[in-house]
């Protein structure tokens, strides 16, 4: 026998299908780690930099990173983009976990990195595993 | 009529006196995320570079989800997303690798594409990357896309 806890929707039965539910024991909700924000600031001439967040879960956690990228603009995007430059070059940015460390990293091309430039970074950590 | 259900304070906040609902750490009051299935699915991309494939995921609603691939410079890329990257081949040529990720979900099925084009600006030679093995990495929600909690 199954034991756990239900919890449904408004109008909705506990034995009702699973997308019913607000809480199902049998399935993980979302739960935050750590959260912050900050400025990844580049120097001209070193191709980009790169941001290191320490959480020592000893595994890799879920995340996800937005922030008013690239320079200049004014809305948050994802930091998983690939940004046209001009002349076949572009920026990208991206974030990825590994076991003790979240990174969040720009590399700038030749054209965009003869400037200091510096970007946004809203990070959120959950204790959740990327299992993927 | 009195209001029924369960939450739970963060840490530092009295529970009773929460009116601010981003205080709270657990509220049966809201709509939260959670995870029904995690999921890699694999192709390998067609003589047009593309892959264009469907998976069953058979929840019979349409689920949110996050969708991750990673691209040929082995970036992790966000999907829907268009990546670039470049490499210099043996011939000391400059190539472009160009790559379309998106996908369509829905009731009972997931769709996964990807096109995958070079281009060599020596040359000025164009094609298709076929034969190249993606993953999509998938994160089922047991939400329901239209869910309006």
């Amino acid at each position: 026998m199954d034991f756990g806890l239900r919890l449904s929707k408004s109008n909705n039965n506990v034995t009702d299908s699973l997308e019913k539910m607000l809480v199902d024991s049998g399935y993980p909700l979302f739960k935050r780690f750590v959260q912050g924000s900050g400025i990844l600031s580049t120097t001209a001439g070193n191709g980009g930099a790169t941001v290191e967040i320490s959480h020592n879960l000893g595994y890799k956690p879920s995340a996800n990173v937005s922030g008013k990228i690239p320079y200049g603009s004014n809305k948050y995007k994802e930091w998983s983009l690939w940004d046209y430059q001009g002349l076949q070059l572009g920026d990208t940015y991206e974030y990825y976990p590994d076991t003790n460390k979240l990174y969040i990293k720009v590399e700038l091309c030749s054209l965009s990195d003869t400037v200091n430039r510096s970007f946004s970074y809203d990070y959120i950590i959950f204790y959740d595993e990327a299992t993927l | 009529m009195s209001s029924w259900g369960l939450k739970g304070s963060n840490d530092n906040k009295d529970v009773l006196n929460v009116t601010d609902v981003k205080d709270l750490a657990f509220t049966s009051g809201k709509g939260m995320l959670g995870l029904r299935q995690a999921i890699v699915y694999s192709d390998v991309t067609d003589l047009n570079g593309e892959i264009n494939v469907l998976n069953n995921h058979n929840f019979g609603y349409i689920p949110i989800v996050f969708v991750e691939s990673v691209s040929w410079d082995n970036k992790r890329v966000k999907i829907p997303n268009e990546w670039h990257s470049f490499y210099i081949n043996s011939y000391r040529e400059t190539i472009e690798i160009t790559e379309y990720f998106n996908y369509h979900i829905s009731k009972n099925q997931f769709r996964m594409m990807i096109k995958s084009q070079y281009f060599n600006y020596d040359t000025f030679a164009s094609g298709n990357n076929s034969g190249i093995t993606y993953q999509f990495k998938v994160r089922y929600l047991f939400n329901e896309n239209t869910d309006t909690i």
